[in-house]
Protein backbone atom coordinates (compact mmCIF):
# COMPACT_ATOMS: atom_id res chain seq x y z
CA UNK A 1 0.00 0.00 0.00
CA UNK A 2 1.66 3.41 -0.74
CA UNK A 3 1.65 6.20 1.20
CA UNK A 4 -0.79 8.70 -1.33
CA UNK A 5 -3.13 5.79 -0.45
CA UNK A 6 -2.45 5.66 3.20
CA UNK A 7 -2.99 9.70 3.16
CA UNK A 8 -6.25 9.09 0.91
CA UNK A 9 -7.80 6.73 3.54
CA UNK A 10 -7.03 8.56 6.48
CA UNK A 11 -8.36 11.89 4.52
CA UNK A 12 -11.47 9.89 3.86
CA UNK A 13 -12.00 8.19 7.29
CA UNK A 14 -11.14 11.79 9.01
CA UNK A 15 -13.74 13.63 7.21
CA UNK A 16 -16.46 10.69 7.06
CA UNK A 17 -15.85 10.60 11.10
CA UNK A 18 -16.19 14.46 11.22
CA UNK A 19 -19.09 14.48 9.19
CA UNK A 20 -21.27 11.99 10.71
CA UNK A 21 -22.76 13.28 13.52
CA UNK A 22 -23.78 16.43 11.63
CA UNK A 23 -26.36 14.38 9.88
CA UNK A 24 -28.27 13.64 13.55
CA UNK A 25 -27.44 17.70 14.00
CA UNK A 26 -31.61 17.88 14.16
CA UNK A 27 -32.60 14.64 15.77
CA UNK A 28 -33.83 14.98 19.23
CA UNK A 29 -31.01 12.78 21.29
CA UNK A 30 -28.45 15.74 19.97
CA UNK A 31 -30.78 18.83 20.24
CA UNK A 32 -32.19 18.00 23.63
CA UNK A 33 -28.03 18.95 25.51
CA UNK A 34 -29.92 18.09 29.03
CA UNK A 35 -31.05 14.47 27.89
CA UNK A 36 -28.89 11.31 28.62
CA UNK A 37 -27.57 11.00 25.86
CA UNK A 38 -26.10 14.12 24.96
CA UNK A 39 -24.54 14.37 28.23
CA UNK A 40 -22.73 11.06 27.53
CA UNK A 41 -21.60 12.11 24.23
CA UNK A 42 -20.07 15.86 25.67
CA UNK A 43 -18.54 13.86 28.91
CA UNK A 44 -17.21 11.20 27.24
CA UNK A 45 -15.33 14.17 25.03
CA UNK A 46 -14.38 15.41 27.95
CA UNK A 47 -12.95 12.36 29.58
CA UNK A 48 -11.15 11.49 26.17
CA UNK A 49 -9.09 14.75 26.03
CA UNK A 50 -8.40 13.94 29.51
CA UNK A 51 -7.12 10.98 28.08
CA UNK A 52 -5.11 12.42 25.64
CA UNK A 53 -2.89 14.59 28.04
CA UNK A 54 -2.07 11.36 30.16
CA UNK A 55 -0.96 9.70 27.08
CA UNK A 56 0.96 12.46 25.98
CA UNK A 57 2.76 14.29 28.79
CA UNK A 58 3.49 10.28 29.77
CA UNK A 59 4.16 8.33 26.77
CA UNK A 60 1.42 6.27 26.91
CA UNK A 61 2.81 4.46 29.91
CA UNK A 62 0.39 2.18 31.95
CA UNK A 63 0.44 3.06 35.96
CA UNK A 64 3.01 0.03 37.13
CA UNK A 65 5.49 1.01 34.80
CA UNK A 66 5.14 4.91 35.88
CA UNK A 67 5.52 4.06 39.14
CA UNK A 68 8.63 2.10 38.47
CA UNK A 69 9.71 4.60 36.42
CA UNK A 70 8.94 7.76 38.31
CA UNK A 71 10.96 10.73 38.27
CA UNK A 72 11.15 14.21 39.52
CA UNK A 73 10.09 15.62 36.25
CA UNK A 74 6.72 13.46 36.41
CA UNK A 75 5.96 14.85 39.53
CA UNK A 76 6.23 18.14 38.36
CA UNK A 77 4.06 17.76 35.34
CA UNK A 78 1.53 16.65 37.88
CA UNK A 79 2.54 19.55 40.14
CA UNK A 80 1.92 21.93 36.77
CA UNK A 81 -1.35 20.51 35.67
CA UNK A 82 -3.20 20.59 38.87
CA UNK A 83 -1.64 24.07 39.65
CA UNK A 84 -2.53 25.64 36.17
CA UNK A 85 -5.92 24.06 36.44
CA UNK A 86 -6.51 25.90 40.00
CA UNK A 87 -5.03 29.13 38.67
CA UNK A 88 -7.50 29.36 35.72
CA UNK A 89 -10.15 28.12 37.58
CA UNK A 90 -9.70 31.21 39.76
CA UNK A 91 -8.36 33.88 37.75
CA UNK A 92 -10.68 32.83 34.60
CA UNK A 93 -7.09 33.62 32.42
CA UNK A 94 -5.88 31.35 30.47
CA UNK A 95 -2.35 32.66 28.89
CA UNK A 96 -0.14 33.69 31.96
CA UNK A 97 -0.93 30.12 33.78
CA UNK A 98 -0.08 28.66 30.89
CA UNK A 99 2.53 30.14 29.46
CA UNK A 100 3.86 30.49 33.94
CA UNK A 101 3.77 26.68 33.83
CA UNK A 102 5.25 25.96 30.03
CA UNK A 103 8.40 28.20 31.65
CA UNK A 104 8.69 26.51 34.97
CA UNK A 105 8.86 22.98 33.12
CA UNK A 106 11.24 24.06 30.11
CA UNK A 107 13.42 25.17 33.36
CA UNK A 108 13.28 22.54 35.00
CA UNK A 109 13.73 20.08 32.03
CA UNK A 110 17.09 22.42 31.10
CA UNK A 111 18.51 22.32 35.00
CA UNK A 112 18.40 18.51 35.23
CA UNK A 113 19.47 17.74 32.35
CA UNK A 114 22.22 20.15 32.37
CA UNK B 1 -32.06 47.64 5.20
CA UNK B 2 -28.35 48.34 5.69
CA UNK B 3 -29.32 50.01 8.98
CA UNK B 4 -30.72 46.56 10.24
CA UNK B 5 -27.35 44.42 8.37
CA UNK B 6 -24.78 46.73 10.41
CA UNK B 7 -25.43 45.35 13.82
CA UNK B 8 -25.66 41.58 12.75
CA UNK B 9 -22.61 41.93 10.71
CA UNK B 10 -20.81 44.00 13.40
CA UNK B 11 -21.38 40.96 15.66
CA UNK B 12 -20.51 37.56 13.14
CA UNK B 13 -17.13 40.22 12.20
CA UNK B 14 -16.68 40.64 16.38
CA UNK B 15 -17.33 37.10 16.76
CA UNK B 16 -14.90 36.05 14.27
CA UNK B 17 -12.23 38.35 15.68
CA UNK B 18 -12.87 37.18 19.08
CA UNK B 19 -12.10 33.53 17.25
CA UNK B 20 -9.12 34.93 16.13
CA UNK B 21 -7.59 36.54 19.41
CA UNK B 22 -8.82 33.17 20.75
CA UNK B 23 -6.41 31.47 18.20
CA UNK B 24 -3.40 32.65 19.52
CA UNK B 25 -3.81 31.00 22.64
CA UNK B 26 -4.25 27.51 20.55
CA UNK B 27 -1.46 28.56 17.91
CA UNK B 28 1.54 28.30 19.85
CA UNK B 29 1.27 24.51 20.70
CA UNK B 30 0.23 24.30 16.65
CA UNK B 31 3.91 26.07 15.93
CA UNK B 32 5.68 23.29 17.34
CA UNK B 33 3.76 20.33 16.83
CA UNK B 34 3.52 21.02 13.00
CA UNK B 35 7.20 22.49 12.49
CA UNK B 36 8.16 18.63 13.45
CA UNK B 37 5.67 17.20 11.31
CA UNK B 38 7.29 19.16 8.73
CA UNK B 39 10.91 17.83 10.02
CA UNK B 40 9.72 14.22 10.70
CA UNK B 41 8.49 13.87 7.02
CA UNK B 42 12.12 15.24 5.48
CA UNK B 43 13.89 12.88 8.22
CA UNK B 44 11.66 10.03 6.57
CA UNK B 45 12.21 10.72 3.28
CA UNK B 46 8.89 11.86 2.22
CA UNK B 47 8.73 14.45 -0.45
CA UNK B 48 6.68 18.18 0.50
CA UNK B 49 3.93 17.27 -1.20
CA UNK B 50 3.35 14.06 0.77
CA UNK B 51 3.84 16.24 3.73
CA UNK B 52 2.01 19.11 3.11
CA UNK B 53 -1.26 16.77 2.01
CA UNK B 54 -1.00 15.16 5.46
CA UNK B 55 -1.50 18.66 6.32
CA UNK B 56 -4.01 19.63 4.41
CA UNK B 57 -6.15 16.57 4.29
CA UNK B 58 -6.15 15.28 7.60
CA UNK B 59 -5.01 18.28 9.78
CA UNK B 60 -4.89 15.74 12.52
CA UNK B 61 -1.34 15.50 14.91
CA UNK B 62 -1.25 11.61 16.26
CA UNK B 63 -2.45 10.30 12.54
CA UNK B 64 0.26 12.36 11.03
CA UNK B 65 2.78 11.38 13.46
CA UNK B 66 1.69 7.53 12.66
CA UNK B 67 1.61 8.05 9.01
CA UNK B 68 4.94 9.58 8.85
CA UNK B 69 6.59 7.29 10.73
CA UNK B 70 5.10 3.83 10.05
CA UNK B 71 3.80 4.17 6.40
CA UNK B 72 6.12 0.88 5.57
CA UNK B 73 3.88 -0.85 7.79
CA UNK B 74 1.11 -0.36 4.94
CA UNK B 75 -2.18 -1.77 5.56
CA UNK B 76 -1.70 -2.90 9.27
CA UNK B 77 -2.23 0.52 9.77
CA UNK B 78 -5.96 0.56 8.75
CA UNK B 79 -7.18 -0.23 12.07
CA UNK B 80 -5.21 2.03 14.11
CA UNK B 81 -6.40 4.77 11.35
CA UNK B 82 -9.94 4.35 11.56
CA UNK B 83 -9.53 4.01 15.94
CA UNK B 84 -7.58 7.41 16.10
CA UNK B 85 -10.26 8.87 13.37
CA UNK B 86 -13.26 7.50 15.77
CA UNK B 87 -12.83 10.17 18.39
CA UNK B 88 -14.04 12.50 15.84
CA UNK B 89 -17.16 11.22 16.37
CA UNK B 90 -17.48 12.78 19.87
CA UNK B 91 -16.15 15.91 19.07
CA UNK B 92 -18.71 16.19 16.56
CA UNK B 93 -21.70 15.04 18.27
CA UNK B 94 -20.87 17.46 21.12
CA UNK B 95 -20.06 20.09 18.49
CA UNK B 96 -23.36 19.36 16.60
CA UNK B 97 -26.28 20.98 18.72
CA UNK B 98 -24.39 23.72 18.21
CA UNK B 99 -24.13 24.49 14.61
CA UNK B 100 -27.60 23.32 14.11
CA UNK B 101 -28.47 26.56 12.10
CA UNK B 102 -25.71 26.34 10.11
CA UNK B 103 -25.91 24.97 6.82
CA UNK B 104 -24.22 21.75 5.98
CA UNK B 105 -22.06 22.86 2.97
CA UNK B 106 -20.55 25.14 5.02
CA UNK B 107 -20.12 22.75 7.62
CA UNK B 108 -18.99 20.40 5.00
CA UNK B 109 -16.41 22.88 3.70
CA UNK B 110 -14.89 23.35 7.35
CA UNK B 111 -14.74 20.21 8.68
CA UNK B 112 -10.85 19.39 8.44
CA UNK B 113 -10.68 22.45 11.14
CA UNK B 114 -12.11 20.56 13.95
CA UNK B 115 -9.22 19.01 15.57
CA UNK B 116 -9.55 18.62 19.93
CA UNK B 117 -8.16 22.22 20.48
CA UNK B 118 -10.31 23.81 18.41
CA UNK B 119 -13.30 21.75 19.80
CA UNK B 120 -12.47 22.63 23.27
CA UNK B 121 -11.98 26.13 22.57
CA UNK B 122 -15.48 26.62 20.95
CA UNK B 123 -17.19 24.25 23.84
CA UNK B 124 -15.43 26.61 26.23
CA UNK B 125 -16.90 30.04 25.04
CA UNK B 126 -20.72 28.39 23.41
CA UNK B 127 -21.25 27.45 27.42
CA UNK B 128 -21.67 31.07 28.17
CA UNK B 129 -21.83 33.05 24.45
CA UNK B 130 -24.17 31.32 22.24
CA UNK B 131 -24.29 33.79 19.26
CA UNK B 132 -22.53 33.06 16.31
CA UNK B 133 -21.11 30.05 16.80
CA UNK B 134 -19.71 29.18 12.98
CA UNK B 135 -18.31 32.60 13.09
CA UNK B 136 -16.33 31.78 16.09
CA UNK B 137 -15.40 28.37 14.46
CA UNK B 138 -13.67 29.76 11.78
CA UNK B 139 -12.53 32.16 13.67
CA UNK B 140 -10.16 30.04 15.54
CA UNK B 141 -9.74 27.37 12.90
CA UNK B 142 -8.93 28.92 10.16
CA UNK B 143 -5.81 30.67 11.32
CA UNK B 144 -4.61 27.90 13.33
CA UNK B 145 -5.09 25.52 9.94
CA UNK B 146 -3.37 27.90 7.85
CA UNK B 147 -0.39 28.56 10.72
CA UNK B 148 -0.17 24.63 10.91
CA UNK B 149 0.58 24.58 7.02
CA UNK B 150 3.25 27.66 6.89
CA UNK B 151 4.70 25.63 9.62
CA UNK B 152 4.58 22.25 7.99
CA UNK B 153 6.20 23.96 5.01
CA UNK B 154 8.73 25.72 7.28
CA UNK B 155 9.53 22.62 8.77
CA UNK B 156 9.66 20.57 6.24
CA UNK B 157 12.28 22.98 4.44
CA UNK B 158 14.47 23.84 7.94
CA UNK B 159 14.85 20.20 8.37
CA UNK B 160 16.38 18.77 11.27
CA UNK B 161 18.18 22.15 11.85
CA UNK B 162 14.97 23.25 14.32
CA UNK B 163 15.61 19.78 16.51
CA UNK B 164 16.56 20.02 20.01
CA UNK B 165 16.19 18.00 23.37
CA UNK B 166 14.16 21.19 24.83
CA UNK B 167 11.97 21.88 22.27
CA UNK B 168 11.20 17.87 22.29
CA UNK B 169 10.61 18.72 25.70
CA UNK B 170 8.80 21.85 25.53
CA UNK B 171 6.23 19.73 23.01
CA UNK B 172 5.70 17.11 25.36
CA UNK B 173 3.68 19.90 27.68
CA UNK B 174 2.14 22.23 25.47
CA UNK B 175 -0.95 20.25 24.54
CA UNK B 176 -1.35 18.81 28.56
CA UNK B 177 -1.11 22.43 29.79
CA UNK B 178 -3.15 23.88 27.10
CA UNK B 179 -6.24 21.39 27.79
CA UNK B 180 -5.62 21.45 31.52
CA UNK B 181 -6.32 25.70 31.20
CA UNK B 182 -9.25 25.21 29.12
CA UNK B 183 -10.84 22.69 31.21
CA UNK B 184 -10.03 25.27 34.45
CA UNK B 185 -12.71 27.28 32.28
CA UNK B 186 -15.06 24.92 32.78
CA UNK B 187 -15.61 25.41 36.02
CA UNK B 188 -17.41 25.03 38.10
CA UNK B 189 -19.21 23.02 35.87
CA UNK B 190 -18.30 19.84 38.36
CA UNK B 191 -19.59 17.04 35.86
CA UNK B 192 -17.26 17.72 32.65
CA UNK B 193 -14.68 18.96 34.74
CA UNK B 194 -14.85 15.25 36.77
CA UNK B 195 -15.21 13.64 33.05
CA UNK B 196 -11.80 15.41 32.31
CA UNK B 197 -9.43 14.61 35.36
CA UNK B 198 -11.23 10.88 35.80
CA UNK B 199 -9.95 10.15 32.13
CA UNK B 200 -5.93 11.74 33.20
CA UNK B 201 -6.33 9.40 35.95
CA UNK B 202 -8.31 6.58 34.64
CA UNK B 203 -5.98 6.32 31.30
CA UNK B 204 -2.76 4.63 32.85
CA UNK B 205 -5.30 2.48 34.67
CA UNK B 206 -7.61 1.23 32.60
CA UNK B 207 -4.49 0.79 29.43
CA UNK B 208 -4.10 -2.15 31.53
CA UNK B 209 -7.45 -3.57 30.39
CA UNK B 210 -8.05 -1.75 26.79
CA UNK B 211 -4.23 -2.02 25.74
CA UNK B 212 -4.69 -0.35 22.23
CA UNK B 213 -8.15 0.75 22.36
CA UNK B 214 -7.74 2.64 25.50
CA UNK B 215 -8.22 5.90 23.55
CA UNK B 216 -11.50 4.42 21.87
CA UNK B 217 -13.23 2.76 24.88
CA UNK B 218 -11.92 4.79 28.33
CA UNK B 219 -13.88 7.99 27.63
CA UNK B 220 -17.52 6.19 26.68
CA UNK B 221 -16.66 4.29 30.30
CA UNK B 222 -16.07 7.30 32.29
CA UNK B 223 -18.87 9.32 29.94
CA UNK B 224 -21.14 6.74 30.82
CA UNK B 225 -20.34 6.29 34.55
CA UNK B 226 -20.59 10.18 34.86
CA UNK B 227 -24.20 10.51 33.55
CA UNK B 228 -25.50 7.31 35.75
CA UNK B 229 -23.80 9.43 38.99
CA UNK B 230 -25.50 12.57 37.35
CA UNK B 231 -28.85 11.10 37.11
CA UNK B 232 -28.89 9.24 40.46
CA UNK B 233 -28.29 12.45 41.79
CA UNK B 234 -30.97 14.12 40.11
CA UNK B 235 -33.53 11.34 41.31
CA UNK B 236 -32.39 11.85 44.99
CA UNK B 237 -32.71 15.67 44.64
CA UNK B 238 -28.97 16.75 44.37
CA UNK B 239 -28.79 19.49 42.39
CA UNK B 240 -25.37 19.07 40.79
CA UNK B 241 -24.16 21.87 38.13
Amino acid sequence: MTLWMLIGFAALTAFAFRALPFAFKNTSALTRTNGSFYRFVSYSAQAMLGVIIYETAFAKLDGPSLMQQFQILDALKILLLVGTFVAVAKTRQILPSFFASLLIYVCAFVYLNN
Amino acid sequence: MKGCQAPANSTFAQTLKAGGRDAITFGIAFIFLYLSIGMVGAAQALTLSQTMATTLLIFSTPLQFLLIQNYNDGWLLIPIILALNARFVLLSATLAPHLKHTSTRKILASLVLLTPSIFTACITRFKHEKSFPFAYFIGVGAPIFALSIICTYVGFIAGAGFASPVIAAAMTMLLPLQFTALAGKHWPHYMEVSSYWLGFIGAPLLVLLFKDYNLLITPFVIGGLIVMIENTCTRQGTVIQ
